[in-house]
């Protein structure tokens, strides 16, 4: 036994090592392990190479723009130079009353909305994992379909819906003597507000919802012998429980509200008095790239406003990401 | 090599050359230098029915240029794709629709210099002089003029006579009408919050202008006596509450509101009158035709001629820009052109704005059924428009910009958020600091 372990070892640490070259031999081939982590890495690689095409050389692209402007002369209508200028075009930005209106604009927004959508979506799993299997299987499906329905068509739906002159909402609640105007200032929010818990409570209640199940039920089981209420438990066992898939969906929920722009960029066609070209910070960018045609400045935004949403998420994710006890 | 080695090398080879193919160079065919005639790409975003039987005929009756249309979204969307093109250098068509001040799309570096190739044209006396100035900053060309549609208004005469309301003819009329359709729920005229032409319109009738060149420089004026009295115009309209706010984008609820009898006066154009025969199904016969209302002080009857977007580009990158020229003029001004542009389903032409003498299509652009018994009176407003058009509006090179700046300022009157005079005062300090941020000479 002793030998052949002795051999097996020495066997492993050959082929670990690899073969000595001959003089004049084929050049080594590489190392098993090596090769095999080789191999493993390669599955990666298709998501690397989008990452790098898609995400990093755009990123790479922009800050390079974002150190450039183009500059005139005269009355204007002559050849445009382009010009290295640092970082002016941040500084520019920095100082922009403009876009950091519509980034504090966006940040309120996310304050109220997204705990009211993680409140929701939690109280939705919770509910959900109280009920038996077969009546669960039915709500589940339901309550996803606002989240298959694309963006686009959930938000005209909704604009059809708010519009004041073809919509159902209006004259419904003219019934009841309410004079609601959801594409007013004062509305505008809530009616943003409403679109959005809509299309995303069903996948964030989802998520939720898969975390709750993976809990070993006896753990519940325990609880009940000890005397807690179904509501403790949910509280004390159930939330802790899932803290992870919550900070996980807020995070996302954070970066997909402070860039919100095709939700307001399709009610802008409705309200353009009150969502203006620069309500959201990607409207911002935007408006000034493609409507200006200020592609430098519109990509130092672009560097700002992604440190800005890595910066809140990192923060949150650093505050919140504490292993259950 | 081994068979293995070579393999993956060849394959590496593939599929790094189908990369670059993709990302390397490349030519939208409008700038080649291939024998043959010529192919002049030209984007517009009009519907194809209306385009491409006008296409068809520059075809046939040309042997030397060939147009290919190529349909677009929109207006934000040709836009949008133009300055993709451009800024690339790839596949930059030879005709663009204009869809801003040519002046300010040349300074963007979107429109090319034309001056040299439009001279012969201009010379010919092909083009009304109305039509020139939107495409023309100082002594050069930016773009094929196409002149603008004649500028009138219609009212709702069964409502106005109803309520034995008089024919506004100046803008005073205008505001003391609406005072009187108030007491009834009645609005006189419609803002849409998302569009700032009637104060432009207005400030164009008054004879103002935003910009002006003063030597080697722009002076910028929002606040001249032309402006503000548009602008008051527009003042005692929100101030009252006598306008209306529908938007322009929910097309269906424009027209089922303008329809209802719940607004009076539209102004309007040539362009417009087949879509609200078409569209209108309960106001059908109750419109009248009626001139554009003027100032109480003014001394000559003038209507607004500027017309922003209807020429045509040759944008930066497209090498054939005479024959571009050649085929804008022939679509702009040739009496084939407006010929081939007939539909049938609206016994409509395209109106030659560009041209001298539109009034041969005058009848054809005016509906059966929308003036009901006053359709006769539509010849002589249109014409009478026509004659009395004038264009003293200057537009500058930062004119894209400053009107999507006008389009907030401009929303915020009609939210009564602002005054006015104080988003003009806004415009005029955003407009100085924006030229001088782009290195442009500027008073101020």
């Amino acid at each position: 036994m002793a030998d052949t372990s002795i051999a097996d070892t020495s066997q492993a640490a050959t082929m670990a090592a690899g073969p000595r070259p001959a003089p004049g031999a084929a050049p080594p081939r590489l190392p098993w392990r090596r090769m095999m982590a080789l191999k493993g890495a390669s599955f990666t690689a298709p998501f690397f190479i989008g990452f790098a095409l898609f995400t990093l050389a755009p990123v790479l692209l922009a800050l390079r723009e974002s150190l450039y402007s183009k500059q005139s002369s005269g009355l204007g209508f002559g050849e445009k130079t382009v010009e290295f200028t640092g970082f002016d075009n941040f500084a520019r930005g920095l100082e922009d009353a403009h876009f950091w209106a519509a980034m504090l604009r966006v940040a309120l927004f996310a304050a109220v909305a997204i705990p009211t959508i993680m409140l929701l979506s939690l109280m939705m799993a919770l509910l959900l994992d109280a009920l038996s299997h077969r009546l669960a299987a039915r709500f589940r499906v339901p309550l996803l379909i606002p989240y298959m329905i694309p963006g686009i068509v959930a938000i005209l739906i909704w604009i059809y819906i708010y519009s004041p002159v073809v919509g159902p909402l209006t004259p419904f609640l003219a019934l009841f003597g309410v004079d609601a105007d959801f594409y007013s200032g004062e509305m505008i929010w809530i009616s943003l507000g409403n679109l959005v818990a809509w299309s995303s409570v069903g996948f964030n209640m989802l998520i939720v919802y898969s975390a709750l199940q993976a809990v070993p039920r006896e753990i519940f089981d325990s609880a009940r012998v000890d005397g807690a209420s179904e509501w403790r438990i949910a509280w004390s066992i159930k939330v802790p429980l899932v803290r992870r898939s919550l900070v996980l969906i807020t995070v996302l929920s954070i970066i997909g509200t402070l860039q919100i722009f095709s939700d307001p960029m399709l009610f802008r066609t409705m309200t353009p008095e009150t969502v203006t070209r620069d309500f959201t910070p990607i409207m911002a960018i935007y408006d000034w790239a493609f409507q200006q045609g200020e592609f430098n400045y519109a990509a130092a935004l672009s560097i700002i406003l992604a440190l800005v949403v890595g910066a809140a998420s990192a923060v949150f994710y650093k505050l919140t990401n504490k292993a259950p006890v | 090599m081994n068979s293995k080695r070579v393999r993956v090398a060849t394959c590496a080879a593939v599929v790094l050359s189908v990369v670059l193919t993709g990302c390397g160079g490349g030519d939208g065919g409008t700038t080649g230098k291939a024998e043959g005639p010529v192919t002049i790409e030209y984007w517009n975003w009009l519907e194809a029915k209306n385009v491409d039987p006008v296409v068809a005929k520059f075809n046939a009756t040309h042997k030397d240029i060939k147009l290919k249309f190529v349909k677009q979204a929109d207006n934000p969307g040709t836009q949008q794709n133009l300055r993709n093109a451009v800024a690339a250098q790839k596949h930059v068509p030879c005709l663009v629709q204009n869809f801003g001040e040519a002046p300010s799309l040349a300074s963007e570096g979107l429109a090319q210099d034309v001056t040299e190739e439009l001279t012969p044209y201009l010379k010919k006396g092909l083009f009304a002089e109305s039509a020139l100035p939107s495409a023309r900053a100082v002594d050069k060309y930016y773009a094929v003029p196409g002149g603008a549609t004649p500028p009138f208004m219609m009212i709702n005469r069964k409502v106005y006579d109803k309520y034995g309301v008089e024919t506004p003819k100046t803008w005073d009329d205008v505001i003391a009408a609406g005072k009187e359709f108030k007491k009834h729920g009645i609005y006189i005229m419609n803002l849409a919050g998302e569009d700032p032409s009637t104060l432009i319109e207005l400030v164009q009738q008054a004879g103002g202008s935003w910009y002006k060149i003063d030597g080697d420089k722009w002076k910028i004026d929002f606040l001249s006596p032309e402006s503000l009295k548009a602008a008051d115009v527009i003042q005692q309209l929100v101030d009252n509450d006598l306008v209306a706010h529908q938007t322009y984008t929910d097309r269906p609820a424009l027209i089922n509101y303008f329809d209802s009898g719940k607004m009076v006066s539209l102004p309007t154009s040539t362009w417009q009158l087949q879509n609200y025969e078409r569209e209108y199904k309960k106001s059908l016969g109750n419109w009248e035709p009626v001139d554009r209302p003027q100032f109480k002080d003014a001394t000559e009857f003038v209507t607004p001629m500027h017309s922003p977007t209807s020429g045509l580009i040759v944008p930066k990158g497209c090498d054939h820009v005479k024959e571009a020229v050649e085929a804008a003029v022939w679509l702009n001004t040739s009496k084939d052109s407006t010929d081939a542009s007939y539909q049938k389903d609206t016994k409509q032409y395209t109106w030659p704005g560009a041209i001298p003498d539109p009034s041969p299509w005058v009848d054809s652009a005016v509906p059966e059924k929308l003036f009901g018994p006053r359709k006769s009176e539509a010849r002589g407003v249109i014409l009478k428009s026509v004659k009395a058009g004038r264009d003293n509006w200057v537009a500058g090179p930062n004119y894209t910009g400053m009107f999507a700046e006008l389009q907030d300022q401009w929303a915020k009157v009609t939210a009564k958020k602002t005054t006015m005079k104080a988003a003009l005062e806004h415009m005029e300090k955003w407009t100085v600091a924006d030229l001088k941020r782009k290195n442009i000479n500027v008073d101020g």
